[in-house]
This record gives C-alpha cells, sequence and structure tokens, in this order.
C-alpha cells in the first residue's frame, strides 16, 4: 500500500466517512492480475450512479484494483470527494469524464486527462458544453471533442445497437487520439448477445488496430444497490418500478468485482485486462494535487511581496483603530498572527477580503466581516470587523492552523440592498472567466425522500402525503440500522409493517438519504482565480440568468485550498446604515459601528427587560423570554445569547442546564479531561460551535457537543447519521474507539436537537453580537432615528440572507 | 320577468322596465349565491332597492357582476345567449304500416338501415364501435340486440356479416312494428379512402388491420365475446413477464405502442425463443463449474451434445416483488444448438446449479 505522497491531507467531510469504511475494511489483497476500473458513475451523476464517490474508492481499494477512475457523465462534480478519499485509501485515483453527445446521440466517450493542461482542456470542454445549455445539461458535439482532445486518453463505448456510422467514427477517433490512446470498451455485463458482440468488437480491434480495454461500466459499488439504482433510474424517467421496463439495467452486475473474478470473466481477453492498468498508469501522471490554485496576483503593488503589503496595510490600519498607540497586547497578537499568515501563505486571501471591504467603504455600503479568521487582529486592524480583539478573547488559530491546510474562512455581509453592487465588482475586477460562485449540492432530505421513492414504489399519493408529513419516522438511521423503529412507526400511522413494499420503503428511503439530487448555487461563495476558472473546474449556468457556477461545492475547494469569499447580503446593515445618515442629518453625530460607545450599562438595562422590539436576532419571542434569565450584562453575554438561544440548542436541552450553571444553581461537570480543555467559556455544557476547536478538532464538526455546522448543512449528518459520527466528530479518530461508554453518552447526549437546527458558531455570534450591540444602542438612545431605518426596510423581513454559518 | 313575476308569460314594454323589475327578488338578477347573500344581510332584498342606490358604489362592495346583470336586466348591456346544440343522433328508422313477423322482410329493412346508417356515417369520417337494434314488437316489449367491434366498421357487409345470424334468434312475437338502428359508439376512420363503385370495395381490401379486426369481430361472435385473446409484449426482462394475454378490446395499429418509447436496452426479438413452456423443464447437464456453457444434456430423455452455445444472459427477478430473496431469483440463459440442430433455450440457477430447459426456437 502505498503511503500518500502528500502527508499534509486536507481535511474534507467525505475523510469523515471514509474512517467508517475503513474501519470496517479488511488487509488488502495484492495477489493476482492487476485490474483498474475505469468506468464508474457516481451519485454525482445525478440520479443516476447509486454509491458516493468515497464508496467505490474505498470497496476499490479494500478490492486490491490497481487504480479507481470516476467518470461521471458530462461533470467533474466527484472528482475532489474520490481523490480525498483515495489518498486517505491508498489507491491511485485518476481522473476520468464520460462524455455524452447532442450529435451524435448514441456516442460514449470516456476521456481521461494525462497532465494539468489536458485537464484544463476537458474542463473547457466540459464548460463550453454546459454554458450552450440550459443549467444542469450540456450540449457536446464530437467536433468539440476533436478540438479538445490533446493529451486526453479516450474509450469509446460502443453498443450492439450503434448504427454503421460508429465505424466511421471509430477510424476518425482512431485519427484523433493517434499514439495509442484511444481504447474499444469491452463488458462482461451477461446481457443478451453479449459474447458474439465480444466476437465481433475483437475482429473490428484487430481491423482497426485498436487495443480493448475491459470495464465493468459500474454504478454502484456494491450488489446491494441494484434495488437503489432501480428507483434512481425510475425517479429520473418519472415511473414506477413496473412501467420501467427496459429502462432499467437487466441485470444487477455493475458493482465493482474483485480483480481476479474480472480477469475470469475476461478471461478470452487478457490484453483487455493489461490494458485498464496502462490506461491507469498513464492518466495517473495527472493528479489533482497538481492543481496548484493560485490566488489573484492583482492585489499587492509590483514588487513587494502579499505579505509585506499585507503588515503595511494592518499596521497603518491599527495606527487608525488605536490612535493612543497599539496596546502592546494588540502588538504580539498581531506578530502571531503574521507569522501564522506567513508560514500558509494566505497574505492574498486577507488582501482579497481587504479589498472588498474597501470597495464597500469607498461606495458607502455597510459591511462587517465574521467567522472565526474575521475576529483576528488582523481583521480588526484592516477594518474587516469591529469586534475588537481587546474584546474578545480571540482563537485566531482556530480557524487558521498549522494543522488544517485550509484556507481561513470569512463571510463578509453587506447591506442587503446593495450586495448586488459588491458582485458586480467582483465580476468587473476579476471577469467571468476567473470568478465564479460556488455550487452547492442539493441532497436528498427525509421528505423529498420520503416522496420520490414513495412515487417509485406505487404508493397513492394520500400515503405518501401521510407519511411524509410524519417525517420523524427517519429520525436519522442510516440504512437499516434503526429501520426496525421507522417501521415501527409507519404501523402506528396504520401501514403493514410485515409488506414488502413498506419495508423495501423504509430501506430505500434510508438509503437515499443524504444522495445528490441536484447542484444549486451557494449563497454568495465566490471562487476566485489568478488564470483562467474553466480551466480549473468546469462551469455552468446558474438558475438565475448571468451567473455562473463552478461543479464543486466549498468543501471540494476547501478541500483543494481555493479561496472562497463569502458575500452575504444582511437587512440589519442597512438599517444601522439608514440610522447614522439619520443620525447626521438630524443630531448631527458622526457614528461608525467602531465608534458606538461601548459596554453601556443603560443599554444592557435595556436589554435585560427584554425590551427588544426590532432590535438584530433578539427580537423573537424565545430569545425575549430567555433575556430576563440570562441577564446579559457584557459583550460576551451578547455573543452567548445569540448563539445558544436557537432552536438546536434548546430542543438538545442545553440552554437550561447552561442557564442553571451559570447562576450556580448546578456544579460545572466536563464528561472528561479531553472535553475540559474545549469548552471553557460556556460552562461544560458544550453549547457553543466552535469551541471544539481549541484542542484541535475538526473545523465546522464541533456543535453542542459534535456536529456539523456548515451551511451546505446536514451532509454529513444525514448521510451518516449515527452517532458513531458524532463522537468522530468530538473526538478525532482513535480516540473514539476509546471513549467511555458514559462519557459518549454525556457528549452525545444532545444530538437529537442537533439534528434538525443549527446552532451559530461562536465566532460568527460574535460579529452578530456587535450588531446586536449597536441595534440597541439606537433604539436606546435614538428611539426615534432607530424606528424610522427599520420602517424604510422592505418588510419581508429583516435578516434577507438567513444567518449562514459556514 | 317570466319565473319570478306575477305571470307565466312576461312581455314588458321598454319604458316599463325599471318600474316592473323594480318589485322582483334580487336572485332574479342570476348573481352568485355569495351576493345574494351579502346583499340581503344589509337589507336588499328586492332589485328595486338595488336601483335606488349609486352605480359606482355597488360595483366597488359587491363587484363587478351584480352591476354586469344588473344592466343585463334593464337591457342595457347586451348578453349573448349561446345554445347548446344536441348533435345530432347516429339512428335511422323505419316503421311498419302493420306488425311484420316474416324474417325476410326484417332481414332486407336492416339491411337497409345499415346502409343507411352507414351513408350517415361516411359523412364524418366515422366507424361503428357499438350498434344497437331495437324491435318494436306489437303488445309485447321492445326487443333489442348490440354489436360491439374492435375495430371502428363502416362496412356494410361486414356489419350484415355479424347481424344476420343474429337476426334469427331475435323472438318477434306477433310481429314487429318499428326498427331502430343507433350507432351507440363510433370512433374515426380516418385513413380509409372513400370508393365511387362498391365493387372497387372489395378489391381494396387489403388493409391488415381492418382484416385482423373483421376476423377477430367474426370470432367473438362465434366464439363468445370473451374467448378472442390477444397477446402482448410487456417491457421485461424476465421471460414469463414480457408478455401478458387480454381479452381483444380494440386493434390498433400493432406497431403504435412499441414505437412509443424506446428503451436503452432493449431485448430483442431473436433472444426470446419462439415458444416459451409454462413451467422449464429439469435437465441433466454438464457444464464446466462454475459458470461454463452446457456441454452436454440429458433432457426428456434424451442425451444431447452442444454444437453451439451462446450466452449467458443473466436475467434477474425483479426485486421490488419480493423475489430478491427466492432461490431462483438469478438465472444464467443460454441458447444452445444441439447436434439434431434444434435450437433450445436453457438457464442455470446461479445458486443451485441446477439447470432447465425453458423454450425452444421451432
Amino acid at each position: 500500500m502505498p503511503a500518500p505522497q502528500d502527508q499534509k491531507v486536507h481535511t474534507h467531510p467525505y475523510r469523515l466517512a471514509s474512517r467508517r469504511a475503513s474501519a470496517a475494511r479488511g488487509p488488502i489483497q495484492r495477489s493476482g492480475p492487476s485490474y483498474a476500473e475505469l468506468a464508474v458513475t457516481s451519485n454525482l451523476t445525478f440520479l443516476t450512479g447509486a454509491s458516493h464517490p468515497d464508496e467505490f474508492v474505498f470497496r476499490a481499494a479494500q478490492l486490491g484494483y490497481h487504480a479507481l477512475a470516476l467518470a461521471d457523465h458530462n461533470s467533474l462534480a466527484g472528482i475532489v470527494r474520490a481523490h480525498v478519499a483515495a489518498k486517505e485509501a491508498g489507491i491511485p485515483f485518476v481522473v476520468g469524464c464520460r462524455l455524452r453527445f447532442t450529435g451524435p446521440d448514441w456516442l460514449t466517450v470516456l476521456v481521461y486527462p494525462t497532465s494539468r493542461p489536458a485537464y484544463g482542456r476537458l474542463c473547457r470542454l466540459l464548460t463550453l458544453g454546459k454554458r450552450r445549455a440550459a443549467k444542469g445539461q450540456c450540449q457536446l458535439t464530437l467536433d468539440d471533442l476533436i478540438e479538445h482532445s490533446a493529451g486526453l486518453l479516450a474509450i469509446l463505448a460502443l453498443g450492439e445497437s450503434a448504427p454503421s456510422a460508429a465505424l466511421d467514427t471509430l477510424h476518425l477517433l482512431r485519427e484523433v487520439f493517434d499514439d495509442g490512446r484511444l481504447s474499444l470498451a469491452v463488458t462482461r455485463l451477461f446481457e443478451p448477445d453479449e459474447s458474439e458482440w465480444l466476437h465481433k468488437l475483437q475482429t473490428l480491434s484487430r481491423r482497426t488496430d485498436v487495443p480493448l480495454v475491459a470495464i465493468n461500466d459500474i454504478y454502484y459499488h456494491d450488489p446491494d444497490r441494484k434495488p437503489l439504482q432501480d428507483v434512481l433510474t425510475c425517479i429520473r424517467h418519472g415511473c414506477t418500478l413496473p412501467e420501467a421496463g427496459f429502462r432499467l439495467f437487466p441485470n444487477g452486475e455493475r458493482y465493482l468485482k474483485p480483480p481476479t473474478e474480472m480477469a475470469r470473466l475476461l478471461a478470452e481477453y487478457p490484453q483487455a485486462i493489461a490494458r485498464t492498468v496502462e490506461i491507469a498508469e498513464r492518466a495517473g501522471d495527472f493528479n489533482l494535487d497538481q492543481l496548484r490554485y493560485e490566488y489573484p496576483d492583482e492585489l499587492c503593488p509590483p514588487g513587494i511581496t502579499p505579505m509585506e503589503h499585507l503588515r503595511e496595510l494592518t499596521w497603518q490600519g491599527a495606527r487608525k483603530r488605536y490612535p493612543g498607540g497599539v496596546p502592546t497586547r494588540v502588538c504580539h497578537e498581531l506578530e502571531h498572527e503574521f507569522a501564522l499568515i506567513d508560514e500558509l501563505s494566505y497574505a492574498p486571501y486577507f488582501l482579497t477580503v481587504h479589498d472588498l471591504v474597501t470597495f464597500a467603504r469607498s461606495r458607502g455600503i455597510l459591511c462587517q466581516g465574521r467567522g472565526a479568521a474575521a475576529n483576528s487582529a488582523v481583521c480588526f486592524c484592516l477594518g474587516v470587523t469591529s469586534v475588537d480583539p481587546a474584546r474578545i478573547d480571540v482563537l485566531f488559530e482556530r480557524f487558521v492552523s498549522r494543522e488544517r491546510n485550509e484556507p481561513p474562512d470569512i463571510d463578509i455581509d453587506f447591506e442587503h440592498e446593495r450586495r448586488e453592487e459588491v458582485i458586480q465588482y467582483i465580476y468587473e475586477k476579476y471577469g467571468r472567466e476567473r470568478a465564479a460562485l460556488t455550487a452547492e449540492v442539493i441532497t436528498y432530505r427525509r421528505r423529498s425522500a420520503v416522496r420520490d421513492v414513495g412515487k417509485v414504489l406505487g404508493l397513492s399519493l394520500d400515503a405518501v402525503d401521510r407519511i411524509a408529513k410524519q417525517i420523524n419516522i427517519w429520525a436519522d438511521h442510516g440504512a437499516g440500522s434503526r429501520a426496525d423503529e421507522s417501521l415501527a412507526r409507519l404501523a402506528a400511522l396504520g401501514f403493514d409493517p410485515t409488506d414488502t413494499t413498506i419495508r423495501l420503503f423504509v430501506e430505500l428511503v434510508g438509503q437515499i438519504i443524504g444522495f445528490p439530487r441536484h447542484l444549486s448555487q451557494h449563497v454568495g461563495g465566490f471562487v476566485i482565480t489568478r488564470g483562467p476558472l474553466s480551466e480549473l473546474v468546469p462551469i455552468e449556468n446558474a438558475a438565475m440568468p448571468r451567473r455562473t457556477v463552478i461543479e464543486w461545492d466549498k468543501d471540494d475547494i476547501d478541500a483543494l485550498g481555493m479561496l472562497k469569499v463569502d458575500v452575504l447580503g444582511l437587512g440589519m446593515l442597512s438599517c444601522i446604515r439608514k440610522s447614522f445618515e439619520l443620525l447626521e442629518q438630524h443630531h448631527s453625530r458622526t457614528l461608525t459601528l467602531a465608534t458606538i460607545p461601548v459596554e453601556d450599562p443603560a443599554v444592557y438595562e435595556m436589554l435585560c427587560r427584554a425590551d427588544t422590539v426590532g432590535v438584530f436576532q433578539i427580537e423573537s419571542r424565545a430569545q425575549m423570554t430567555m433575556l430576563p434569565r440570562l441577564k446579559p450584562r457584557c459583550y460576551y453575554d451578547l455573543v452567548i445569547e445569540v448563539a445558544i438561544v436557537r432552536p438546536g440548542p434548546i430542543v438538545g436541552d442545553m440552554v437550561h442546564p447552561y442557564l442553571r450553571r451559570r447562576n450556580g444553581e448546578e456544579p460545572v461537570y466536563y464528561p472528561d479531561e479531553k472535553t475540559r480543555r474545549v469548552p471553557r467559556k460556556d460552562l461544560g455544557r458544550s453549547t457553543l460551535p466552535g469551541t471544539g476547536h481549541d484542542s484541535g478538532y475538526r473545523r465546522g464538526r464541533v456543535y453542542a457537543g459534535g456536529s456539523r455546522v456548515t451551511s451546505s448543512g446536514n451532509y454529513g449528518l444525514e448521510k451518516q447519521g449515527r452517532n458513531s459520527t458524532l463522537a468522530h466528530a468530538v473526538y478525532r479518530g482513535d480516540d473514539c474507539q476509546r471513549l467511555r461508554a458514559g462519557v459518549r453518552r454525556a457528549v452525545l447526549q444532545p444530538a437529537p436537537g442537533v439534528q434538525r437546527v443549527r446552532g451559530f458558531p461562536e465566532s460568527h455570534a460574535a460579529s452578530f453580537a456587535l450588531l446586536v450591540y449597536a441595534s440597541a444602542w439606537l433604539k436606546r438612545y435614538y428611539p426615534a432615528v432607530f424606528t424610522t431605518a427599520l420602517l424604510k426596510q422592505p418588510t419581508d423581513g429583516l435578516l434577507c440572507s438567513g444567518p449562514d454559518c459556514p | 320577468m317570466a319565473r319570478y313575476g306575477p305571470d307565466q308569460i312576461a312581455a314588458v314594454p321598454a319604458k316599463n322596465v325599471k318600474r316592473s323589475l323594480a318589485a322582483l327578488p334580487v336572485a332574479a338578477l342570476r348573481i352568485s349565491a355569495e351576493i345574494e347573500t351579502a346583499l340581503s344581510e344589509v337589507g336588499i332584498e328586492r332589485i328595486g332597492q338595488l336601483l335606488d342606490l349609486p352605480h359606482d358604489e355597488l360595483a366597488a362592495r359587491f363587484g363587478s357582476e351584480l352591476l354586469r346583470r344588473l344592466d343585463q336586466a334593464s337591457g342595457e348591456r347586451q348578453e349573448h345567449i349561446e345554445a347548446i346544440q344536441p348533435a345530432a343522433p347516429r339512428q335511422v328508422t323505419q316503421a311498419f304500416a302493420g306488425p311484420v313477423a316474416r324474417l325476410e322482410i326484417i332481414r332486407t329493412v336492416v339491411r337497409e338501415l345499415l346502409m343507411a346508417l352507414m351513408a350517415k356515417l361516411h359523412g364524418e369520417q366515422s366507424g361503428i364501435r357499438h350498434l344497437c337494434l331495437t324491435f318494436q314488437r306489437v303488445d309485447a316489449e321492445s326487443t333489442s340486440l348490440t354489436l360491439s367491434l374492435t375495430y371502428p366498421s363502416r362496412d356494410v357487409d361486414h356489419l350484415w356479416s355479424l347481424v344476420q345470424p343474429k337476426l334469427e334468434r331475435v323472438p318477434l312475437g306477433y310481429g314487429v312494428e318499428e326498427i331502430t338502428l343507433h350507432a351507440t359508439r363510433t370512433a374515426r376512420v380516418i385513413d380509409e379512402q372513400m370508393y365511387l363503385w362498391p365493387e372497387e370495395l372489395s378489391a381494396k381490401r387489403t388493409d391488415q388491420t381492418r382484416a385482423v379486426g373483421e376476423l377477430v369481430d367474426q370470432l367473438k361472435d362465434r366464439l363468445g365475446p370473451r374467448a378472442v385473446k390477444q397477446v402482448k409484449a410487456v417491457e421485461s426482462y424476465v421471460p414469463e413477464q414480457a408478455f401478458i394475454q387480454h381479452v381483444v378490446q380494440s386493434i390498433g395499429s400493432p406497431h403504435a405502442d412499441r414505437a412509443a418509447r424506446s428503451a436503452e436496452v432493449a431485448i430483442r426479438l431473436v433472444n426470446r425463443p419462439s415458444q416459451l413452456f409454462e413451467t422449464p423443464e429439469p435437465a441433466r447437464v454438464l457444464a464446466l463449474v462454475p459458470d461454463g456453457p452446457p456441454a452436454r444434456f440429458q433432457w426428456r430423455g434424451l442425451e444431447c451434445a452442444v454444437r453451439t452455445s451462446l450466452g449467458p444472459e443473466r436475467v434477474v427477478a425483479p426485486w421490488w416483488a419480493g423475489h430478491r430473496s427466492s432461490s431462483d431469483a438469478v438465472r444464467d440463459y443460454y441458447e444452445v444448438e444441439d447436434t439434431h440442430g434444434r435450437w433450445l433455450w436453457l438457464f442455470r440457477v446461479t445458486a443451485t446449479g441446477r439447470w432447465f430447459v425453458h423454450g425452444l426456437w421451432a
């Protein structure tokens, strides 16, 4: 087993899934024939493949495959996930793509880039096809392929139904993919007429001198997934299973078979088996690690390094922030952060954020950064945020750490009415070639899963509706683990739990939850590159006109260490800006977010009375009942208020213990030493997402005792949906195994609430709390101004873009 | 006025319209029930009360419908009344001067009536799917005869051949006074040419579908309505489920539903034997384990050597019907030619390794 080459393995959520798989996998067999599977369709070919990319990778590694190539249909959406998993599993991974054409439509060509430029061409080819077509579709012709064919290996997959023109195409492709880059696919899938067809292909191969290559045309990693694949096919075609007929595959052979089995099935064609390894080795020259992401370079003047420029800007800002001299503590903090930023070379990232903020300031657009990196001294000095590091116990390392080689994540909230200006600025500055929104993979949730699977199994609409309404039937079990419980709940609804269809239904719904369904655009995550973006990743049209989206989501981008800036809209910022304007007009008082008098007792007095109508974030009924009990007296109390008074923690029964402990009615208790280091400020009731990072826990995974908090949501949860996952989240890797059962219960007990609504990480709450204070201050001292500004807002709620906290 | 007014028939001179309307209840305006209740809530019950109110306010409070109805009633706005015209019934009748009991006469009359009905339908480009003959009898209830066709027909000869044998069985009683032929259901026949001379018709009778349809009708007529069945292909990889039998209802174009959608992988006809056994017959087969093709086999007491074999084709029972766990869920089919030149369809149940013959190519 070759060791992963790069020791700094990127953190990626799919690694979590992999742990589960790796725990189950046995010793790797490496004897017998070498075989590499080159045609794998994962579930990122939406509603087609029936396994996650990492499931293929781990199964292939377990079976001792020489290599594995992912070839989704006209898409590269799954390659990052598979790449990350392959590194962990220690199996060579080959980037591939199955090209389907609009002209001619019977043609299927599998392509594999052999070099970075070839990969760029493949991305450009896909971008070309996708930009032509409507969202989610791709229009390619054979001529497009020929134009972008340099450096690509190709496999032509001809079916028996191929027309006679296929022979001409074969000759043409042989010319195009010269130097032995073309192969002819042979399969052994036990389909009718296969043996004759194999003979014909062999003759064809001998006549045209195009070598044969074996593929098993995989759609699922395990034969048990065949039913799910059929169901997905039915969903795609909008039919029920009995209606599907020949639209389903004839049998269940499209899974990863052991290499010995593949060699035995195609014993008459040993050269086709050998060819798989040859192709995998040639295509293996390209690896996703070669995608060196490059930060845009126009942000610092020529002649100096980005780091020097950042230092300069920061010190300038610091002098402005602290006119009476920069406090020594802040100086130390700054130097410490500089060292980290320099070491990880994130300077361009901070410069990009600074650039956006400067632009917004120049236009008079109010904005504020949030996220742990945003709460750094550097960001405070750069003006990205107004959270004074002197006031909050900054934990910069939490998000920017040596250990996790991933870029810091800063979300910038802009006035929601003027966010579009900022977006257009980005497009203008970097061009559509170099900036695009990230994707968000929309996955099956319980409700959609119940609806779609129910229809396919032929349950009546009425029955499906009834189940969909009682959605907590699928609390969060994974495949089969709590199927009995679901069955019992269905029985309570009047369904027969012994009925085959109902059993299948429960099983399939459990399997399909967490499956990707389609790509959508992320709320505001921009990817900006130095070179053309379309050579890095295929770009497709978004549903919104004049918006373009890349094929990868934020986790993929993190894994490749690409820069992403979240440009979000926030209604309260508009409101505060309007208040400031009115203040200036009518009271001749000029204020900014940074110059509002801090820690005013009168303001907290008002908050303790729960007199908070209109105040940002804390005007809901739940918040208002909590305020007199929490009695916020300082800024950090507000942070906690914002972070914990949310449906998640409330349902998870964490708020009340917190209050009791805070008021000294209950002793502070830590489940074990490991967790003691984590929650310091939240008194052992690990309410605050983000607090887990101090002890090096995984980013974004720690929330209320262990759940993932991201905007792309409960992927991890819904997919894995097991408590063991949560344990993994808090205690990395093997620690989990050693975790005492009692501790596990204590840490994991709040989980039910977690599943439903996520809480708010501390670092984000810190920025929001500032706005809470600002709006409360305005309400306390200038109620007329504040109310006027509120009333000038659009009526549909203040929080235009929801509190999005990646 | 006629419905709500004092007189059965009312003609109101133009100048008196408003006055005579005023006395009527508001319901006379043909307004919806909601408006009526809304009006009664504010105490308006007669049209006169409405007429006294300002026009614009009425519209604002009760909607434009009320205003429109009011204007229509007073004749200030035109109202179009569209009459529903019933389609002309497709029937022909022949009445006799006195009761007729002789079969020959009735036959002749029915045939003439058929021709008359056909002539009527010809203009509509439709053919008969369902025909009803009614005989009005003296001193007895009328009796009737019905005829269903699988293919819309307007061929008098064909219909006559179906009707004629039934006529003999009609109880005529003391005689028939009237015969009615009613085409209760018709269907369009567009793709048929019209012919000037009847003899040309018989020469042109090459339309296969029609010929089949007429054959089926005659068979049904003789053997009973449920006796004629049709085999239809069903999209399924499992040979036993790849067809269904059902009573012929209508004959369409044989290619219509097959062309409706093309599947990604389809079973070609040559891959299925022309004769499929009702139950697979066990056979003893010599083959390479685990999944080699058959070399020799013993079936129906005969020992045969295999000359050629094609396959395997793996067929899986549909999992959603609960077959997943059953022991013969997966079968490997081989097309086998034995030394006698017979082509047989053998399969092995992969789970048990047992062999069966499932059909043959004749």
